[in-house]
């Protein structure tokens, strides 16, 4: 075997690839990302027991929050009307620019990280009923698509960060008389999130974004997480914003 | 991982699956800065891999009853991520009529280079191949890089490549076969150098050394 032979250059190939391979410590950003996915899952689990199966959570009634679980959804509260504004760019995130409806898209964001009470509470969960009532970004069901959904939520967050939300889906929420905005909503956000309501391939979902700062780059980067209405997750992309 | 307390990886799987609050966590952390490098290399691209892995990681903590024991958990935890990377590859490929997210940029080279090489500039000599490298390894097929990044990069046997990519062990030697020969006028001079100077290298690490037995 030369060299030049067809073998020598594979073998040659493959010590380059070796060289360039092994471990690859894992980002930082990357590890709180898990680590906080990995805190919901076992914090769902808990709610409905390690034999229930996860996709039927939304027969089941949440559990009775706690006062410790309420102090922290009300700081998330406060900080994520900070930390969304300061963490993507130059406000961003806020105000729908087409619409021209100004405002309340600002505090719908800072009000939005707190976990859904609504129907599945089931009544029982007398110290949650106390909680802010969770705000969506706006009362518009934004159609997402698997097929392009990172251009979907590139299109609503626009390239400055700004939102752009549609004009309300009449195809969506005409969907046998569904109504997104009554009936799904997040059961639980991860800190410095919000939220809308969404249609994801034409059914019923939830969009949640959540701000990640990444200074070194100068842009911000979006999570977004598409999940169903039971709070499965169905899809996310992360977008950068300048 | 720690000496002291061996907990077979298969024992923590079981004890998640039966409701141990803790178990999931210590597993995955025992094998994240891997499965990682697999997603890195994979998808190609920094918030692609992100992505893919926490799809990965709620996969497999809900699926985790659905392990049989057939592979080592290993092997089973790396499908799952290589799964969620080739999901996202070929979505993305569907969309790829409309531009490119500005987060498409190369994947910088492994840091792990930095810790065998003393000397700076043979530092950035490594740095600079592995970035062409990575480069070059983006240009392939999902399936070519995926058995490519398990085999020469990870240093799976092809055996276990063959198990987590669910293909016979014969289409992983043709696949890295095909992406090597297809990587190579891609390098140039690289592999001009490297073949002219074929000095013992050490192999990558392999996966076989991973508690939790011997992978199928």
């Amino acid at each position: 075997m030369t060299h030049g032979s067809p073998e020598g250059q594979e073998e040659a190939v493959r010590r380059l690839l070796a060289e360039s391979g092994g471990a690859e410590p894992l980002p930082p950003e990357v590890a709180a990302r898990l680590d906080a996915t990995l805190a919901r899952l076992v914090e769902q689990r808990d709610e409905i027991g390690p034999d229930a199966d996860l996709e039927t959570e939304t027969l089941m009634p949440l559990r009775r929050q706690r006062w410790p679980k309420l102090l922290l959804a009300a700081a998330a509260v406060m900080v994520a009307g900070y930390g969304v504004a300061t963490v993507v760019q130059n406000g961003s995130l806020t105000g729908d620019s087409d619409s021209g409806a100004s405002g309340s898209a600002t505090s719908g964001l800072a009000a939005s990280a707190t976990p859904q009470q609504e129907s599945n509470s089931g009544g029982q969960g007398s110290a949650s009923d106390s909680a802010p009532a969770p705000t969506p970004l706006r009362a518009g069901v934004v159609p997402l698509h698997s097929g392009h959904l990172t251009a979907d939520v590139r299109r609503l967050l626009g390239r400055s960060g700004t939102v752009r939300l549609p004009k309300e889906d009449t195809r969506a929420q005409g969907l046998g008389g569904f109504r997104a905005a009554d009936r799904c909503a997040p059961r639980s956000l991860p800190a410095h999130s919000t939220w809308t309501t969404a249609t994801y391939d034409d059914r019923p979902a939830v969009l949640v974004l959540r701000p990640i700062r990444r200074a070194a780059e100068g842009h911000s980067v979006v999570a977004a997480e598409v999940r169903s209405c039971s709070g499965t997750l169905l899809d996310s992309v992360t977008v950068r914003v300048r | 991982m720690s000496d002291a307390a061996p907990v077979a990886d298969a024992d923590l799987l079981a004890a998640h699956v039966a409701g141990d609050a803790e178990a999931f966590g210590l597993l995955f952390a025992r094998h994240r800065d891997r499965l990682w490098a697999v997603a890195l290399r994979t998808c190609g691209d920094r918030e692609e891999a992100a992505d893919a892995l926490q799809d990965a990681l709620v996969s497999a903590f809900r699926r985790a009853s659905s392990y049989r024991g057939e592979s080592s958990v290993t092997t089973w935890l790396h499908r799952i991520v290589v799964n969620a990377c080739l999901d996202r590859r070929r979505r993305a490929v569907v969309r790829r009529a409309l531009p490119l997210p500005d987060g498409d940029e190369p994947v910088p080279p492994s840091r792990a280079l930095s810790a065998a090489a003393p000397d700076p500039a043979e530092e950035v000599e490594r740095a600079e191949r592995a970035r062409a490298v990575l480069e070059a390894l983006r240009t392939l097929p999902v399936e070519q890089r995926a058995a490519l990044v398990l085999v020469d990069m990870q240093g799976f046997s092809v055996d276990d490549a063959a198990a987590i990519l669910e293909v016979p062990a014969g289409t992983v030697k043709s696949r890295c076969s095909r992406g090597r020969t297809r990587l190579a006028p891609l390098l140039g001079s690289l592999v001009e150098t490297a073949a002219r100077n074929p000095v013992d290298q050490p192999r990558v690490p392999s996966e076989e050394a991973d508690r939790g037995g011997a992978p199928q």
